[in-house]
């Protein structure tokens, strides 16, 4: 689909973690319990200026509270790779691009049979001219398709960094049941402003390991990570 | 973007209820069309619908509230919901300067002549957790008290008392101290912190003096609501004026859906003094209606995008190609241009929207190191070897029982508060995770053969986050050897590089068997037979030999 594949460390700092990200600093998901916090100081990488001065400013305006560096200087693991995603769309800016990335992002969660605390994300981000909601559903849709997947909805739903945001509902022929895979939204003003960004840029992406339980006929996303030899191997090599 | 989310709220609307406000509309087709005012179903029965709701619609914490957004879309009721407000001179509120620095802003209001039963009192306390867990902020920010208006006097006065002051908190009979409700109470203990001081306290006091609430922990006994109560005084406390009015008109609009009339609270902080509940319109100008298609992608009039926006309850007047658009007080996921946006996109109706495929004229690629970890996998997995995938988190005793020694802890990447302690240190190495993979297959067939390829993390290093490819081979037989023709086969013939292999005594490895591997005269990597005592300790029975690369190393050389 022309997207090209870019990464980035899994250590972030919450300045792109999170404040570029309209997430405000008082925000539950930054709390410890939801976040893993890097212990002990990591070394300070230097950030932009401009940038730093334009997120201030932003976060001072739209969540009313004095926005303090300090914090945004701890470092976590991260709970998306958008870090990774904008941040490079901010360092290099190009007119029109499609990147993508696969990475493991991090959520400091209890590990049930639906949920991980270590998970690989899938992420897609489209800068160009005139891109609109509707292109995000066709290259979702065409993403789907690529997959075997030919019946898809869209609905509402909300991130803090994207309005209009949207979640997808797919249908799996196989389970005769449609499921939620991926959420996508274009990036708020505030976002693609701090980092010097113009034009509607837009974001889709989620979980990894929800489809390969799929593919594999699993109910317990852990089995995905017990490298049972058993298990290994009859599977086959996935092939595309 | 990740829809793998934690914990949203979830409320429950009772099917007697949607079968009041939509008669004529059959349920499953209310159930259908909930997902396009930004709504999960999580569970549908014949008597109740639960649901899911985003933290940025707080007025979806009640069913009252989820009904007002649906009226819109289905036009039954649109634009701007109305809230009469009674002002009124008879409930007056003074705050006492001693406040200003405990919880310093108080907010309230009169809901009369309503009736509660079981289950609206369940929709009211349910809201009341929800504001509090989110736009409260954990009641650090904001707290709602509920009070049966007759079972006080106003004036009332919002003060602060001293520890030794007593009340009869919900729940209790008798008078207990305030140090007493913060030792011993679940209340006290969980939310006792969020108060600065340890010496006073902030109180709402009626007009006879009585203790009614100690904001954000507990309200007074005699002032609880019950299914008899049919005026009821609500009063929301905390930190930031704005956030609390914004509460409050949550508040107020679902009390006026459930038919209490609601009348006004005078507060004064000093000789100043407020009108409470706050639910001035807050004005946006000039949203242009070319952001709004170009947004979308669609093109509409001006006309239909102030109906769009009527019926997700909002309202406007056309100017040309631009709107002045009203957003009730209520609505606190509104604060910008893009979010009338979205509401227009929601009226509009998101089944209405085409996916559209823009052009694109580049071609794809993947990344240098995808390319090279490709080239890895296919030649390792030709030769036999399974490939695993192990979490970068793991224990402290992991790593302890492979590195067989005490860790020098200040190169370990540990992380802070992990809710499980198999989980608390990023691995410096894919050796103990593989080993422990070994060790959970021991009943299966030998030989096993794996590897995996992942991130490692070190603070001696620099960069401290490198890509890294391990290999283990158990069985019977394994050797140096083995181990050394795999990684030069791999080497060799998938990436064309030569290897060379240095002897050297590495704690991991038995003495003797252990080398650096070398390409080009830079160490790339470790190899040998796993020491016995390390085998021991994740019990396996069987010889290990093992490579491990340095992959961000590797890669430069490739």
């Amino acid at each position: 689909m022309g997207f090209s594949e870019i990464e980035g460390p899994m250590i972030q700092s919450s300045f792109w973690n999170f404040d570029v990200l309209f997430t405000p600093q008082d925000h539950p998901a930054r709390e410890m319990q939801d976040t893993f916090y890097i212990h002990g100081n990591m070394p300070t990488e230097d950030i932009d200026n401009t940038v730093l001065n334009r997120v201030s400013d932003i976060h001072s305006k739209c969540w009313k509270y004095k926005w303090n560096v300090e914090e945004a200087t701890r470092h976590v693991l991260r709970t998306h790779t958008t870090a990774v995603t904008l941040r490079y769309l901010a360092e290099n800016k190009q007119d029109e691009a499609r990147i993508f990335s696969v990475g493991r992002v991090f959520r400091n969660e209890k590990m049930t049979y639906k949920h991980l605390m270590e998970f690989h994300q899938v992420e897609g981000v489209v800068t160009g001219k005139d891109l609109t909601l509707r292109d995000l559903m066709g290259l979702q849709t065409l993403f789907y398709s690529r997959l075997g997947i030919k019946k898809v909805k869209f609905w509402p739903t909300y991130f803090p960094y994207t309005e209009p945001s949207l979640q997808s509902m797919v249908f799996i022929e196989e389970t005769g049941k449609w499921i939620e895979l991926f959420g996508m939204g274009i990036f708020r003003p505030e976002v693609t402003a701090s980092v010097g960004l113009t034009g509607n840029v837009l974001a889709w992406g989620g979980g990894l390991e929800r489809i390969a339980m799929i593919r594999y006929g699993l109910n317990d996303v852990r089995e995905l990570y017990e490298n049972r030899l058993s298990w290994l191997r009859s599977v086959p090599i996935c092939r595309l | 973007m990740v829809t793998e989310c934690s914990d949203l709220p979830v409320v429950s609307f009772p099917v007697r209820k949607i079968k009041e406000f939509f008669p004529g509309y059959d349920v499953n087709s209310i159930v259908d069309i909930l997902p396009y005012i930004g709504l999960d179903i999580e569970y549908v029965d014949e008597d109740e619908i639960r649901v899911e709701y985003s933290p940025n619609r707080p007025d979806f914490s009640s069913y009252y509230g989820i009904a007002r957004s649906l009226k819109g879309l289905l036009e039954i009721e649109m634009g701007i919901p109305n809230v009469k407000i009674i002002q009124s001179k008879d409930y007056v509120i003074s705050v006492n300067k001693s406040v200003s620095h405990i919880r310093p802003f108080i907010v309230g209001l009169v809901a009369k002549n309503g009736s509660l039963d079981d289950e609206s009192i369940r929709n009211l306390v349910g809201m009341q957790e929800d504001l509090h867990n989110g736009l409260g902020r954990r009641r650090a920010k904001a707290s709602i008290g509920f009070h049966d208006l007759s079972k006080l006097e106003f004036p009332l006065r919002y003060d602060t008392v001293s520890s030794n002051a007593s009340f009869s908190p919900l729940g209790f009979k008798e008078a207990v101290t305030i140090a007493e409700i913060l030792r011993e109470t679940e209340a006290g203990r969980k939310h006792g912190k969020i108060l600065p001081s340890t010496k006073i306290f902030p109180v709402l006091l009626d007009g006879s003096d009585q203790i009614i609430s100690l904001p954000p922990i507990i309200n007074g006994d005699s002032t609880k609501i019950n299914r008899n109560s049919r005026d009821l005084f609500v009063e929301a406390t905390g930190t930031n004026l704005s956030l609390l009015e914004d509460v409050l008109a949550i508040m107020a609009i679902t009390l006026s859906d459930m038919k209490f009339d609601i009348e006004s609270v005078v507060i004064f902080y000093g000789k100043e003094s407020i009108v409470s509940p706050n639910l001035q319109l807050r004005k946006f100008e000039g949203l242009e209606l070319s952001y709004v298609n170009n947004v979308l992608g669609i093109k509409i009039t001006p006309e239909l995008a102030l109906k769009c926006l009527k019926k997700s309850r909002l309202d406007g007047l056309i100017d040309g190609c631009k709107i002045t658009c009203n957003v009730p007080r209520y609505r606190t996921d509104i604060s910008e241009a893009i979010d009338l946006v979205e509401d227009i996109g929601i009226g509009f109706g998101i089944f209405n929207l085409d996916p559209s495929l823009p052009a694109y004229r580049f071609s794809g690629k993947k990344s240098r190191n995808t390319i090279i970890s490709e080239k890895i996998r296919q030649t390792l997995v030709g030769m036999g070897l399974i490939e695993n995938v192990n979490f970068s988190l793991i224990s402290r005793t992991l790593e302890h029982e492979y590195v067989n020694r005490d860790i020098d802890y200040k190169d370990v990447v540990a992380v802070v508060g992990s809710k499980s302690e198999e989980h608390e240190i990023l691995r410096s190495s894919l050796l103990p995770s593989l080993l422990r993979s070994l060790s959970h297959n021991i009943h299966e067939e030998y030989p096993q053969r794996l590897f995996e390829i992942g991130k490692v993390f070190s603070l001696e290093e620099d960069p401290f986050e490198r890509w890294s490819l391990c290999s283990v081979i158990a069985h019977d037989e394994a050797d140096y050897t083995e181990a050394k023709s795999i990684v030069q086969t791999l080497m060799g013939v998938g990436l064309g590089k030569e290897l060379e292999a240095i002897s050297a005594i590495i704690p991991t490895y038995l003495e003797g068997r252990g080398a650096y591997l070398y390409v080009a005269d830079t160490k790339v990597g470790v190899i040998g037979e796993i020491s016995p005592s390390i085998i021991e300790n994740f019990k396996i029975r069987v010889p290990v030999a093992s490579f491990e690369i340095d992959l961000t190393k590797l890669v430069t050389f490739v």
